[in-house]
């Protein structure tokens, strides 16, 4: 089933067209990444698919067109992580259930076992306007849970936390996703991102010009994107006839080169 | 913390170590100068892009006379596209938001530059593009400048020497490979080290001996001399 749809989508500003008759559609529970350089409009995508814009185009949600009518509705089934995320709420707590229509012991307990398990229990009561950037990231990713979306979208969440940090939150959120048929849409500019999704969405000249999964996208010999580290270095090597196979991890490569 | 030894090195220093370690709290020590320009999120001062790449030169009152030229210097130099400068800073991509900061601060010609945790919004051919404007910052104007960030391996190839903070201290500092030697103090506290770092570390633990390289280049060059 398909929980978003858009036909012939076209949108821009101003001074120029951002996207040319795209037509998507995104199966209910998977994990869809979305990159492409700089200003192309990924933010600007995410935008549309979850309503914040609201356009003259068929964007479905759950089989739904979006207008400006059925907007608040529509949004109540989906959330959005972004790099700056706005809190308006007294204490951290009634922030995270701010998108709750009621509030009981139970949830309020569930908002606290969370907070304990990423280690923010001492934040339940302060000001969410003070958080630093990752507890203003996960403190987003727990009004997430609570809300209990259909899709969440990810606007380049968690970009300026570590690696390890990075991964074990997308990690959460993935393993959260499939157990209640969740789909995840995200954007990133890392490529290590990408090895969790199912399927990857280029952009770049106002259309989607890959669409596929990682190993896919890795070997596609004619977009001009960053390969992880490993993958670089491996490709040079054969190059240089040093290895004769892509190898993704250093241990391995180290084991070729020194036979 | 004798923050005065980190001040004038005209050299690209590093600042790392995991997310909320104090990496932004140490360079909250720097702030008392005013020849250092700290570049990061909360520098937005005003609605309309032009109008916030003007706003600490005309704070500072920085050799406002020549103000149209320099600012011209300043975009071009910085890839700005001309068509937002009458945009709201909100209306923009975040790439295009870091890089009218950037303008705002450097327009002031600070000695010191501090670049803090805003690379990530780029990305990597224009992440690579700054990196190598603040390479030309540092030798042709003599600046020096601290980029801050929690993802290492962004930057490793670019700096010359390393800040690593934990806990709010400085744990480890210097040379960049001197500083990622200490592995055995870094993987204690989980702190990343550069992909480059554990491969030559493990390969010469395999008696392959390397030079120490900081760009997937060099590696290749001298694998290739080492073991053809």
């Amino acid at each position: 089933m398909n929980i978003i749809e858009t036909h012939n989508l076209n949108y821009g500003n101003v001074d120029r067209l951002l996207f040319k008759d795209i037509n998507l559609e995104i199966e209910k529970g998977s994990y869809v990444s979305i990159i492409g350089n700089n200003g192309v409009g990924k933010s600007t995508l995410i935008k549309l698919l979850s309503g914040l814009i609201i356009s003259d185009n068929n964007i479905k949600i759950d089989n739904v067109q979006i207008n400006k009518f059925n907007v608040e509705e529509v949004s109540r089934k989906t959330s959005l992580i972004t790099s700056y995320n706005e809190f308006y709420s007294k204490t951290v707590i009634s922030e995270i259930l701010q998108d709750k229509k009621s509030v009981s012991a139970f949830e309020i307990n569930k908002v606290k076992k969370l907070l304990d398990k990423f280690n923010l229990l001492y934040l339940e009561n302060l000001s969410p306007q003070s958080l630093s950037y990752a507890e203003n990231q996960i403190v987003s990713l727990i009004k997430t849970i609570m809300k209990e979306p259909k899709v969440i979208f990810l606007d380049n969440a968690f970009a300026k936390l570590d690696f390890d940090k990075r991964m074990e939150l997308f990690n959460y959120i993935k393993d959260y996703a499939k157990k209640n048929e969740i789909t995840i849409i995200s954007t990133t500019n890392n490529v290590e991102d990408l090895v969790l999704s199912d399927r990857i969405l280029f952009i770049k000249n106002k259309k989607i010009s890959f669409d596929g999964t990682y190993e896919e996208l890795i070997n596609n010999e004619d977009l001009n994107i960053k390969l992880p580290w490993e993958i670089e270095v491996s490709d040079k090597l054969i190059m240089y006839d040093l290895i004769k196979n892509r190898i993704n991890n250093i241990d391995d490569m180290i084991g070729e080169l020194c036979k | 913390m004798q923050i005065e030894k980190y001040y004038n090195k005209n050299k690209i220093i590093g600042v790392t170590g995991n997310s909320g370690a104090g990496k932004s709290t140490f360079i909250n020590n720097f702030e008392k100068n005013r020849n250092i320009g700290i570049i990061n999120i909360d520098v937005i001062k005003k609605n309309i892009v032009e109008d916030q790449i003007e706003y600490y030169v005309r704070k500072y009152k920085y050799r406002l006379d020549e103000l149209d030229d320099r600012k011209e210097e300043i975009i071009k130099m910085l890839d700005i596209d001309k068509s937002i400068l009458n945009k709201s800073v909100y209306d923009i991509s975040e790439s295009e938001l870091s890089k009218v900061l950037i303008a705002s601060i450097l327009l002031c010609n600070p000695e010191t530059i501090v670049f803090d945790e805003m690379l990530d919004a780029f990305d990597s051919n224009n992440k690579t593009k700054i990196l190598k404007l603040f390479i030309k910052l540092k030798k042709f104007f003599k600046k020096t400048i601290f980029v801050v960030t929690s993802n290492i391996d962004d930057i490793y190839e670019f700096i010359d020497e390393a800040i690593i903070v934990d806990n709010g201290d400085v744990l480890l500092y210097g040379n960049k490979f001197d500083v990622f030697l200490n592995y055995d103090i870094l993987e204690k506290k989980n702190i990343r080290i550069p992909n480059i770092v554990t491969f030559i570390r493990k390969i010469r633990s395999n008696n392959i001996n390397i030079d120490n390289v900081d760009s997937i280049n060099e590696l290749i060059k001298t694998l290739y001399r080492e073991i053809r």
